[in-house]
């Protein structure tokens, strides 16, 4: 794609991409760290993670305010108001993908002292898919590949389907051995997890969006998870 | 693809334009629809203009200017032997980029037209002309008073109005528009735009027009011209969305070199 006349605008579309790239790279990693730490009961990785949020949050609103100004003094048309409409939503999901990633972390917290259950297992599993997915997404993004933000969007229901047993095992084990705090913990943890693939498919429609003009059909993929 | 519920004002094909041989427009298809706002947007130098002027047969007056193709104006060609073009501009009025009043009174300004095509009979019949076209370019109760003044001594803003109740006047079907507000200040602009939107209502409108935005704002359909080509037509919110060719999207995104 052809630069815009204009430098200025040139730049700030720049930023705003550069940015979102970055608030993606943040959470990847984080999520990565959020896994571990929950796996080995890493209290001092857990406090890294959760203090990591504030960055996301400070990067969200730098983007919205680049958006802002952009669309007041420069009317964007066609692909250019579309990754400005996309790149607010896109941040706001990066911004809840920290939120969620950073409870991960103060639930670690407070699980670990506790006797690591077998199930943490499972959960890690998913929380390495996640991982993957939202990699993939942020990759559509950088890449402008339409292609793999379709394909992060279809594989959603995979997910769904992973936390959908995790849970119903999950609840079966704690019945079991009557591990209730533990156990509410990592039902949260995994539907932290499930939050995040929601919003790594959220930013898929978008990056979809500005590629394409077109938007997804919501209805061809139902949600199917608790 | 043409809306069914629009009936068609304009059909043109293949219309191409030279001065000499230097060649203005190239075939040059286009429908436009009645009672409703066109906006023909491109570079300057495109030929928007030209193909504006080609609509109510402006460009005979310019001695080197040939136009080849067809122009269906209610299904009659507009450039046939039978066709007289003072009527043809009646029928087809036209307002340009700088607002040009006749150094004459306000009354005389609109009473102009009408009285070289013969409508309104006497003063009454005129006067009642005048104040309806006045009223319908939103301008008589800034004018009521002082009918007699030179139309001259007006703001910018209320002389090009003075020059859509001219054209008004003459009872035209179609109204040309070349550039109406580039010499307008933001309040002027937004006046002039906020009437076309009415005058819509009554008559077909062609704008051509450098503010993207203003075509945003006022029309239902865009057309994009680029080096004397049509390179696309459509919907005016989709044109400015989502548009299909790449050449429109550089060039209403400011990507043009």
């Amino acid at each position: 794609m052809s630069d815009h006349i204009s430098s200025q605008f040139n730049n700030d579309i720049m930023f705003i991409n550069s940015n979102l790239t970055k608030m993606g790279g943040i959470c990847e990693d984080n999520l990565k760290k959020a896994i571990k730490a929950m796996t080995k009961n890493d209290s001092k990785l857990a406090e890294q993670i959760i203090s990591k949020d504030e960055e996301l949050d400070q990067i969200e609103n730098q983007i919205d305010d680049v958006v802002i100004k952009t669309i007041a003094l420069r009317q964007p048309v066609a692909d250019d108001l579309r990754l400005l409409f996309a790149a607010i939503k896109i941040a706001a999901a990066f911004e809840r993908i920290g939120d969620l990633i950073k409870n991960i972390g103060k639930r670690t917290l407070s699980i670990s002292e506790e006797e690591p259950l077998k199930l943490k297992a499972p959960i890690s599993d998913l929380g390495k898919q996640v991982n993957l997915q939202l990699t993939k997404a942020v990759n559509s993004h950088t890449t402008k590949d339409s292609k793999l933000a379709l394909e992060v969007w279809n594989s959603d229901i995979e997910i769904d389907k992973i936390y959908n047993s995790l849970t119903i095992d999950l609840v079966a084990a704690l019945r079991k051995k009557k591990q209730v705090e533990v156990g509410s913990h990592l039902l949260f943890i995994a539907k932290n997890l499930e939050r995040i693939g929601d919003h790594t498919t959220e930013i898929a429609e978008m990056v979809y969006y500005i590629i394409t003009g077109q938007q997804m059909d919501k209805s061809a993929r139902p949600k199917k998870s608790f | 693809m043409v809306d069914k519920i629009n009936n068609l004002k304009f059909k043109t094909k293949n219309v191409s334009v030279f001065y000499g041989s230097k060649q203005a427009i190239n075939k040059i298809s286009l429908d436009i629809e009645e009672k409703q706002i066109t906006a023909l947007i491109g570079p300057s130098g495109c030929g928007k203009s030209t193909f504006l002027r080609c609509l109510n047969r402006m460009n005979d007056v310019i001695s080197n200017c040939s136009v080849n193709g067809k122009i269906l104006l209610d299904g009659n060609n507009i450039y046939s032997d039978e066709i007289d073009p003072v009527l043809l501009r009646a029928k087809v009025g036209m307002v340009f980029q700088k607002p040009n009043p006749f150094p004459k009174s306000i009354f005389e300004n609109i009473a102009y037209g009408p009285r070289i095509h013969g409508i309104g009979n006497n003063r009454a019949e005129l006067t009642d002309l005048v104040h309806h076209s006045l009223e319908q370019a939103g301008l008589i109760d800034e004018v009521k008073d002082r009918l007699d003044d030179i139309a001259t001594g007006l703001s910018g803003g209320q002389q090009q109005r003075i020059c859509i109740a001219r054209a008004i006047a003459v009872n035209p079907d179609v109204i040309l528009m070349d550039e109406p507000c580039s010499a307008l200040d933001p309040i002027a602009t937004a006046k002039i735009e906020e009437l076309m939107s009415s005058l819509s209502k009554s008559y077909t409108i062609i704008i051509v027009t450098h503010s993207m935005q203003q075509a945003g704002r006022v029309s239902q359909k865009t057309a994009f011209f680029h080096m004397g080509d049509l390179i696309e037509y459509g919907e005016t919110p989709k044109i400015f969305t989502q548009p299909d060719q790449q050449k429109t999207q550089d060039y209403i995104t400011g990507r043009f070199g």
